[in-house]
């Protein structure tokens, strides 16, 4: 399914990690669930130039809080960040 | 008449009724698909005075509003304008009313946005961030392959030649960020 999605110009896409639901036993709402800024790679575009970033599929990300917007295709949402929004690769 | 600098063309807009033009006997205008959508205010119908290697003396062209609200930066005198050739100008439109894209712009259809329910057609919604392509200036997208863009940046066209509405959907190629392999 995610291999049918390619990433052009100079965009990646990103399966994000899932949020934490439960902290220390209790039950935390979605609206108050904090979006964890780390996920997987799974496409990278053909204009990125960073040789790292290029080379960063399937490996682990972060990136900065609130940047980049999301898109749905076949049930998966998957971030889409520019190449510059990306901290490190872990 | 002036000579274009800066990779810019001159064109001729009538700004009293810059959403019109005549093409031989066939009027052509232009106008919004929504009455309130501000994003997709009426795009400008100019003729090329003094063109450039893509675009020739004569052409009709298509382009982005904004270069032509006074006061505006890129007005010469009269009727004439010396605008930036890059992909503000977003088609050619032909004698018999086909719009063919240029520099960078590629042009579609919006998909529609599956339901489990049957819905009667004005009920159905579109998405915004994705169109199935009809026609492109960038050899790297192919006719009917549907590409994925930053939300809302697909920018609707309408216009009306000689009678017969027509609407196309114009992407720049620099905001497409997937493509279905």
């Amino acid at each position: 399914m995610t291999n049918q999605i390619k990433a052009v110009n100079n965009f990646l896409f990103i399966l994000r990690e899932k949020e934490d639901s439960e902290k220390m036993g209790l039950i935390i709402p979605g609206s108050s669930r904090e979006k964890p800024h780390e996920g997987i790679v799974v496409s990278v575009g053909d204009l990125i130039q960073d040789k790292n970033i290029k080379q960063s599929r399937g490996k682990k990300v972060l990136f900065f809080k609130g940047t980049g917007f999301s898109i749905e295709f076949q049930g998966t949402e998957y971030l889409v960040l520019t190449s510059d929004q990306i901290i490190a690769i872990v | 008449m002036a000579t274009p600098v800066n990779s810019k063309i001159i064109v001729s807009v009538n700004m009293k009724q810059k959403d019109t033009m005549k093409i031989g006997n066939i009027e052509v205008n232009t106008g919004l698909r929504f009455e309130t959508n501000y994003r997709e205010k009426s795009p400008v119908i100019a003729k090329v005075e003094q063109g450039n290697k893509y675009l020739k003396e004569g052409d009709i062209i298509v382009c982005h509003h904004n270069h032509y609200y006074p006061p505006s930066p890129y007005f010469l005198y009269d009727c004439y304008y010396s605008i930036p050739a890059n992909h503000t100008i977003f088609g050619i439109l032909s004698y018999y009313g086909e719009l063919t894209p240029v520099y960078g712009n590629i042009f579609g259809e919006r998909i529609d946005i599956e339901s489990i329910m049957p819905l009667p057609s004005e009920q159905v919604k579109q998405y915004k961030d994705r169109v199935k392509i009809t026609k492109s200036s960038n050899p790297n997208y192919k006719e009917d392959q549907v590409i994925f863009t930053r939300p809302s940046a697909p920018y609707d066209i309408v216009y009306n030649f000689g009678g017969i509405i027509k609407r196309v959907t114009k992407v720049w190629d620099q905001m497409v960020c997937g493509i279905l392999k």
